[in-house]
């Protein structure tokens, strides 16, 4: 889909191993044109600022929440998804409303909060998956913001709507898994390649990421806290208690159905709060169904005019975002970002 | 600049200048036309600057072109009223440059809504008063007959608007006074956190928009609840939302917005006629409002 070939290594946590040379390669998987190669190296588990918490690895056996916090999963197939999940050796609870249905939504606020709260403050439960996104986390940020969430910090797994539970996460000082959600694992038979990243991250393990070079890229290497998410999402949140833009940080962002201007006015936003200027890096996820406009023939070219007067490192056509290859990025984490001529690694 | 008084611009006399500009979107050059006769019959001076009629993309003209024509009005002192020929989307584009300006030396009237929220953004910024109202297509309507261009002159001239707008089901009554600001809800969202941002604790807010799906708008609301505006607010004043359609949480955008504001007291009044919906009753942003909501009317004094 992406035309290019990407290396995903997903290497061991050993903080010992931080710094180490030549990663070793432990397997290799192709799908859709992309290559993604597994190996074994450090993996940065402590935040440079010192604040943030990575939860503990899962142990087989250990229990896996699916919550569907925002759009309605009705026809999700969870059996699929509890099988998957199984297969990795994890037992999995299904939250009470998951498949549930209220207008748009899995269920009513109290609903959804109430399966959010029970999965995120059951000390049992090692990692919170949502099903998929939609629109509708945000009603539960200030009543789940008074939870106790840093007492047992736990994975928090999704995208798109679920930018704003990892902004939430983020906030409380605990790292979250921007990445596939459970209606991208209902296939047991067939898990996607960035749904096995996903696993290996949760397992412990951390990743490296090559990218082929794209013509808008700027090079340069910078090593910073990995934010961001869905554009509009953590856009909605600028100015409350889980704004997540960060001076210095690297920022990952993607989209879906968002016109050019409209993704523009966020960007010159970012600009005039001054966020742009203080940026440590940018990585560029897809960007979809968008039409090009009189002013652009591309979202990326819009974006490239955007950044074109600072210069730290910048890197489109990262697959992650609303497409088939989905690769899991630990937001609230360290990352180096790695731009050049020859590719782009993303190491975290 | 939050010590500072409030500006306002002096008032307009025969044969003083109105200048017309196209900050953002390209302009119908029938529409200026028109407004330009409905404002040589109030006896002023038209002036259309010299990119109000150009295109570029879906922009009048290039950021230059565009910060040159409104940066001249701004700065030609025998121009009293700027007067924005339509919205769009770009006006954003000029905001840093615009901001640099010494706006306070010599204030003047801008006029304008939708995507102009964001340079009445710019005047609240400075502490200038500045006119959410009728652009050149409404200005032209009825051949300057309407009464949202009658009471742009009114104001112009230096009147005192005050207004009784019929009261609303979903209305909740109340009375208050303090300084008014608002605008197109997207516009004015895509500011928060700039030195253009103009949601404040205390307010009276005015919020309006286009073809924005009702959960866009509740997001934005949920924001400004989240960064302690909307229970901190004087009133809220709820204009036209139009071009959306009822989905399956909400049977309309003024039931979702009531829903918002439930957990607080202030006044809120929906319906008032400015926005998209055809009329464009000049609201004066940056300057202290009365408002009050009765039981089948609101009075809003400024």
């Amino acid at each position: 889909m992406f035309g290019k070939i990407i290396h995903l290594a997903v290497c061991l946590a050993f903080p010992a191993l931080i710094g180490a040379a030549a990663p070793l390669e432990i397997d290799t998987l192709t799908e859709h044109g992309v290559t993604m190669i597994l190996t074994a190296a450090g993996h940065p588990v402590a935040d440079p600022d010192g604040g943030m918490t990575v939860p503990p690895p899962l142990k087989d056996g250990d229990l896996v929440a699916v919550v569907s916090p925002s759009g309605e999963a009705h026809d999700t197939d969870f059996q699929a998804i509890t099988r998957t999940l199984e297969d990795q050796g994890w037992r999995v609870r299904i939250g009470e409303h998951a498949a549930g249905r209220n207008g748009t939504y899995s269920g009513s606020r109290q609903q959804r909060l109430s399966d959010l709260s029970a999965a995120l403050t059951d000390p049992e439960v090692k990692a919170v998956i949502c099903t998929r996104g939609g629109y509708g986390a945000v009603h539960l940020l200030e009543d789940l913001a008074e939870l106790p969430l840093s007492d047992n910090p736990k994975w928090l797994v999704g995208f798109s709507d679920i930018s704003a539970l990892h902004a939430l996460m983020n906030s409380n000082g605990i790292a979250s898994i921007h990445g596939p959600m459970g209606i991208n694992m209902t296939s047991p038979e067939h898990i996607s390649n960035s749904c096995r990243a996903l696993f290996d991250i949760l397992k412990g393990y951390g990743v490296k990421y090559e990218v082929d070079t794209h013509p808008y890229n700027r090079n340069g290497v910078v090593e910073a806290t990995l934010t961001g998410g869905n554009l509009a999402v953590i856009d909605g949140l600028a100015s409350t208690p889980f704004d997540c833009f960060r001076p210095g940080s690297v920022l990952f962002i993607e989209d879906v159905s968002e016109p050019i201007y409209k993704i523009e006015r966020m960007l010159y936003r970012l600009k005039l709060s001054g966020v742009l200027d203080m940026l440590g890096g940018l990585i560029v996820g897809a960007f979809t169904d968008v039409a090009p406009d009189h002013n652009y023939t591309s979202m990326e070219c819009m974006i490239r005019d955007m950044v074109a007067e600072y210069d730290f490192p910048v890197a489109f056509g990262i697959p992650a975002g609303h497409v088939k290859v989905n690769v899991p990025l630990i937001l609230g984490a360290p990352v180096r970002l790695e731009v050049t001529d020859r590719a782009t690694v993303i190491t975290q | 600049m939050n010590q500072k008084p409030v500006l306002v611009p002096r008032s307009l006399v025969r044969g003083d200048k109105v200048a017309f500009v196209a900050p953002a979107g390209i302009a119908r050059a029938a529409d200026i036309f028109l407004a330009v006769r409905a404002i040589e019959q109030q006896g002023w001076k038209p002036v259309v600057m010299p990119h109000a009629l150009g295109r570029c993309g879906s922009y009048s003209g290039s950021v230059e072109e565009r910060l040159d024509d409104f940066e001249s009005a701004l700065l030609d002192p025998e121009i009293r009223a700027i007067i924005c020929a339509r919205g769009g989307y770009g006006a954003i584009h000029l905001l840093d440059r615009l901001d640099r300006l010494p706006l306070r030396d010599d204030p003047k009237w801008l006029v304008g809504f939708s995507d102009i929220s964001a340079l009445h953004a710019l005047m609240n910024r400075h502490r200038i008063a500045s006119i959410h109202g009728p652009m050149a297509k409404y200005i032209a309507a009825d051949g300057g007959c309407n009464p949202d261009f009658m009471a742009l002159c009114r104001i112009l001239r230096g009147e005192v608007p005050e207004y009784v707008i019929p009261g609303h089901p979903l209305n909740r009554v109340g009375s208050c006074e303090a300084p008014f600001a608002g605008g197109n809800m997207a516009v004015l969202g895509g500011l928060t956190g700039t030195p253009f941002d103009c949601f404040r604790p205390g307010m009276v807010l005015f919020i309006e928009d286009i073809a924005e799906p009702i959960y866009k708008i509740e997001r934005q609301l949920y924001q400004l609840r989240m960064s302690g505006i909307l229970p901190e607010l004087s009133g809220l004043l709820v204009g036209a939302f139009t071009d959306y359609r009822p989905d399956a949480n909400h049977a309309s955008m003024e039931q979702m917005i009531r829903q918002m504001v439930e957990d607080y007291d202030y006044p809120v009044a929906f319906g008032i006629p400015a926005g998209h919906g055809g009329r464009s009753l000049p609201l004066i942003g940056s300057v202290r409002v009365k408002l009050h909501v009765g039981k089948d009317k609101v009075l809003l004094k400024f």
